[in-house]
């Protein structure tokens, strides 16, 4: 038995899109309370297909490189961030956000797709990843069969 | 000494939490995110806005520094060919928005600068010299 954290609410909205249930986010930090105000944590993210491949977009501000782990594990993607806390004095937030420092967001990986064919670049706070799809799950143009 | 606010904070918040919490959860993933988020933060010796744009270019930010506010706002081409994708899930947007902040008194309207690094977008807003708090001192009777 596996323990899923799943919230009902965004269950449901997947249930209005049918495709989204290819890239089903099964577990996520979701904006933690702080005071009266809510504090984003999570990063957003879109999802494209192409004939190809998969794109997913993490928008995922002021980190870097070194920040993300992205882990594959059988039909399972995570990608995780962690930041250690700095310390900066005498500096006191008037207004917070956002905070994308520590964070986990995690998919189920469509069978479509071949897990060995993933990559990742991040440019300007986006975390791009294009995952390639199986040779026999592309989309093939259309052909005509003629009659012999 | 005054913070800076949000101007349309009051708008924003509620735009914030309809569209993140109660849309989204009713009409799927249709609604995205096309303000950004920011924090403020303040020193001795200036203000911070951190705003999280990722995706664009410096170029792509328009700041106006009026008498009494901040604007932020952006304009991007649309760029980003499709080339037949189809997006399937779409939770932000930030091409194009306007975010508005009022100024507190005592700052260095002319020194403002911003940068662009990481997706977000910094700005420092310096205070004057006698806006800012002094350490204590003790006066030595003689």
């Amino acid at each position: 038995m596996t323990l899923v954290n799943v919230n009902p609410k965004r269950r449901q909205t997947h249930s209005v899109n049918p495709f989204f249930n290819l890239f089903n986010d099964v577990m996520t930090y979701s904006t933690e309370e702080t005071g009266k105000k809510l504090v984003k944590t999570r990063p957003e993210v879109n999802i494209l297909e192409g004939k190809e491949d998969f794109k997913l977009e993490i928008a995922a501000p002021g980190l870097k490189k070194s920040d993300f782990d992205i882990i594959v594990k059988k039909d399972v993607l995570s990608i995780v961030a962690n930041v250690e806390n700095e310390i900066t004095k005498d500096v006191k937030y008037t207004r917070k956000e956002f905070d994308y420092r520590n964070f986990k967001r995690t998919f189920h990986l469509p069978k479509s797709i071949d897990p060995s064919k993933i990559e990742a670049k991040l440019e300007d706070g986006i975390l791009y990843l294009k995952l390639s799809k199986k040779e026999e799950a592309k989309e093939l143009p259309t052909r005509k069969i003629a009659i012999g | 000494m005054g913070n800076i606010i949000n101007f349309s904070s009051s708008v924003n918040s509620i735009f914030d939490d309809f569209l993140n919490n109660q849309l989204v959860n009713f009409i799927g993933s249709d609604t995205a995110s096309n303000v950004p988020s920011a924090n403020v933060s303040v020193s001795q010796d200036d203000f911070k806005i951190e705003l999280a744009a990722p995706g664009l270019q410096k170029e792509n930010f328009n700041i106006n520094v009026d008498k009494k506010s901040l604007t932020i706002s952006t304009k991007k081409e649309k760029s980003n060919e499709l080339n037949g994708d189809k997006f399937i899930s779409k939770e932000f947007n930030y091409t194009s928005f306007s975010k508005k902040f009022q100024l507190p008194k005592g700052v260095e309207r002319e020194a403002i600068v911003a940068k662009y690094e990481c997706g977000i977008l910094e700005i420092i807003i310096p205070k004057k010299e006698e806006a800012k708090e002094l350490p204590p001192r003790t006066i030595q009777v003689n």
